[in-house]
Parts: structure tokens; C-alpha cells; sequence
């Protein structure tokens, strides 16, 4: 399913823009936390078990990651028994400066991928954003992994790794993030890669 | 299969850094089939000295050093690109790779990309070192433009550019989703 676009910002509504900045703002400094909140938005409607089962995080994390998304307003929960966990995807664009759910998917890389938890720690997440937007040039075939290292002002050999890292973040954007034109205005349909994954994660069975 | 491998102890076989950075490390199931392939082929991988700063900057030094004493990969400094079939193979990488955007010149290519097209062309002519030249890369667009390079000099059948993907499958461990 297609996510619902949902809200653009910030927009006239100066208080609905400043809270979507901080919620934002809450995700990019906490990558377990986009990790669930990716996770939904891309694969949702999903129950709290099916996301413990998928991202092999213990279910006291994801109750917890999911209270925190539906006070903040970008999750959610419907039924009973099973609930089920609905996310809105998010877009921020202000003055070139663009968050998408594929932004937020890089972020929460750091949780899985030790290149990426190192690049963050090393260079932290507004370099991360700007890598995903060169790591986009490369695949969309306009420039070498190295050539990254340029504009990031980083040393080539952690452009090629961080440019290898990101590709599920570009891979699964491509095709679920509704907003991944907003990032990569013109190139996003060149993206392509070496070979060809399956970014359709399986939902686990809800029975926990 | 070996009949059917891209790799040969009979060529010099010039890999770039980017190869052992996204195999990975020792651990991985990316990394043994890499090294496997490698070690079945009875091929050692060249790694010019001028790019090896990139293996330790790209996370993958273990990897590097293991290779090195199972003997199936060394740093070399490989020679100089001077033979002038070789400086024109690496121009004609490097705007290869500047036209692929528009708004990046040649100033703009990093100069390790375009380097394998033209010490391809140096080991071959250069010495007398080898018959046939292989590289690897991992960087497509790196590939594309040293077969360019290579296909315009007329080296087609002595020079083979390959990418990791040639000599590995991807599995679905390779790369967790999210």
C-alpha cells in the first residue's frame, strides 16, 4: 500500500510546523526510535509483535517506540486485538533542507549497519543526509563512489564505504518513500543498482 | 567451473580498494565467497599502493591483512602511468566519467577512478609483465568508463574490466533492510 501523503511542512500553521520540527528533530537524534517509525511507514499496517519479530528488538523497546510515536502524533493505533499501527509518512522542506522517511531510513541504519553507526559518530546526521543525497548521484550513474568524497570532505576511502552502506535506504526508498522525488529531484528514477533485491520485507505472523 | 572463471593466475589482476569495502570483513558470508572464488582461481589481486589508505579509511583493513598472509592479494606499487597509450587510456577514462553529469568536469573526477584504466594499459605494455590484464572494481560507473577507455584503444581482448558481481552472487544476508 502506498502511504498516504500526509502533511507538508512547516506550512502556514507556524505551531503544527515547529512541533513537526521537533518530531523530526526527536527521529534524527534517535535511530532505534526511526527505526520502528520507518519500519511502520514503509511496511505498516503492522502489529506490535509483527514489528518486535521483524526488527528483532525486545517487545518492552517497540511498546515503549510506539507510545512515543502516537504522542508525537505520526503514529496510529487502530483495532483491537490485534492493534494495529498505522504511520504517517513525514516531509520536511525548508530552505533546501529536506527530511523524508529515507532520510529517517539512514538514520536508523546506524542500528543495524556498523559503517553507518561509524560515518555518524564520526561526521553525525546532517553528513549522513547530505551522503544520501550523493550516494543518489552515484547510483543514478553521474558519479564514481569517490567522487563523493568531494563535496563531503571526507577521505575516499569512507565515501566508498558510506555510499556502499546507504544503498538500502535508496533501494527501499525508491520504491515506498512518497516523497524520494523531494530528495532526488530529477535523478530518482534513474537510481538503479547492481543487482537486483527484494526491498518487500515479509510481514512475520501476528501471532506472537 | 573454473573453466568458467573471469579470474586466472595467468593475467595480473589489478583490484580496487572499493572490492575489499564492500565484500567486507572476515565474518561475513560476502567476504567467503569472495575469498573463495579468489583462492579457487589461484589468482593473487594487486592492490596499488596509492589506493591503500582507502582500505583502512573504508573500515576493511582485517580484510586486507588476512588476503595478505593467505597470499591471495598484495599491495604493489604499481608502476607509473607513462607510456602515452596508457596517459590517453586514463584521459579517456577520466572524461568519461565527467560526462556522465553535467555539471561536473574532469577537474572534478577523483583521480584514483580513471588510474585503472591507465595502469591496465601500463602493466601491458610496460615490462613485459603480463599478456592480459584484469581489473576488478566494485563502482559501475568506474567500470564503464575503463571499458570505454580500454575498448577505443583496441585492448578489448587484452584487458577485462570486471565488477565484484562478476565473481559473486549476492545472497539475501549480504545487506539487512532496515
Amino acid at each position: 500500500m502506498t502511504p498516504r501523503p500526509v502533511s507538508e511542512t512547516p506550512s502556514q500553521d507556524l505551531e503544527a510546523g515547529i512541533n513537526q520540527l521537533a518530531t523530526v528533530g526527536r527521529l534524527l537524534e534517535h535511530p532505534e526510535l526511526a527505526r520502528v517509525y520507518v519500519y511502520v511507514c514503509y511496511y505498516g499496517p503492522a502489529t506490535r509483535p509483527q514489528i518486535k519479530e521483524a526488527l528483532q528488538i525486545p517487545k518492552t523497546t517497540v511498546y515503549d517506540h510506539v507510545e512515543t510515536l502516537e504522542a508525537l502524533g505520526i503514529v496510529t493505533l487502530e483495532g483491537d486485538r490485534p492493534v494495529e499501527v498505522t504511520a504517517e509518512p513525514v516531509q520536511i522542506t525548508t530552505d533546501g533542507i529536506v527530511v523524508t522517511p529515507t532520510i529517517l531510513h539512514a538514520v536508523a541504519l546506524q542500528e543495524v549497519d556498523e559503517d553507518v553507526s561509524y560515518f555518524v559518530e564520526r561526521h553525525g546526521v546532517g553528513k549522513l543526509a547530505a551522503a544520501v543525497r550523493q550516494a543518489g548521484l552515484h547510483y543514478a550513474g553521474q558519479i564514481t563512489q569517490r567522487m563523493v568524497a568531494d563535496p563531503l570532505d571526507i577521505p575516499t576511502g569512507e565515501a566508498i564505504s558510506i555510499v556502499l552502506a546507504l544503498r538500502p535506504a535508496l533501494a527501499v526508498g525508491q520504491e515506498y518513500d512518497p516523497y524520494f522525488d523531494v530528495i532526488f529531484p530529477e535523478i530518482a528514477s534513474d537510481i538503479e543498482f547492481e543487482t537486483d533485491f527484494d526491498v518487500a520485507a515479509p510481514l512475520p505472523n501476528s501471532e506472537s | 567451473m573454473d573453466e568458467l572463471s573471469p579470474l586466472s593466475p595467468e593475467h595480473v589482476t589489478l583490484v580496487d580498494t572499493n572490492v575489499f569495502i564492500s565484500a567486507g570483513n572476515p565474518g561475513t558470508s560476502k567476504h567467503r565467497r569472495f575469498r573463495q572464488v579468489v583462492r579457487r582461481a589461484g589468482v593473487t589481486l594487486l592492490v596499488p599502493s596509492r589506493v591503500e589508505e582507502e582500505i583502512e579509511q573504508g573500515g576493511v583493513k582485517p580484510a586486507l591483512e588476512r588476503a595478505r598472509e593467505e597470499g591471495w592479494a598484495k599491495t604493489v606499487d604499481a608502476p607509473t602511468v607513462s607510456h602515452s597509450k596508457a596517459t590517453t587510456a586514463q584521459d579517456i577514462a577520466r572524461r568519461a566519467i565527467a560526462s556522465k553529469s553535467v555539471d561536473k568536469d574532469e577537474h572534478d573526477v577523483e583521480k584514483a577512478d580513471p588510474v585503472f584504466a591507465g595502469l591496465a594499459v601500463e602493466y601491458l605494455l610496460d615490462k613485459k609483465m603480463a599478456d592480459t590484464v584484469t581489473v576488478i572494481t566494485a563502482d559501475r560507473i568506474a567500470c564503464e568508463a575503463i571499458e570505454i577507455a580500454i575498448s577505443s584503444l583496441g585492448y578489448t581482448g587484452q584487458v577485462s574490466i570486471i565488477t565484484l558481481w562478476d565473481l559473486i552472487d549476492e545472497e539475501d544476508d549480504d545487506l539487512t533492510l532496515i
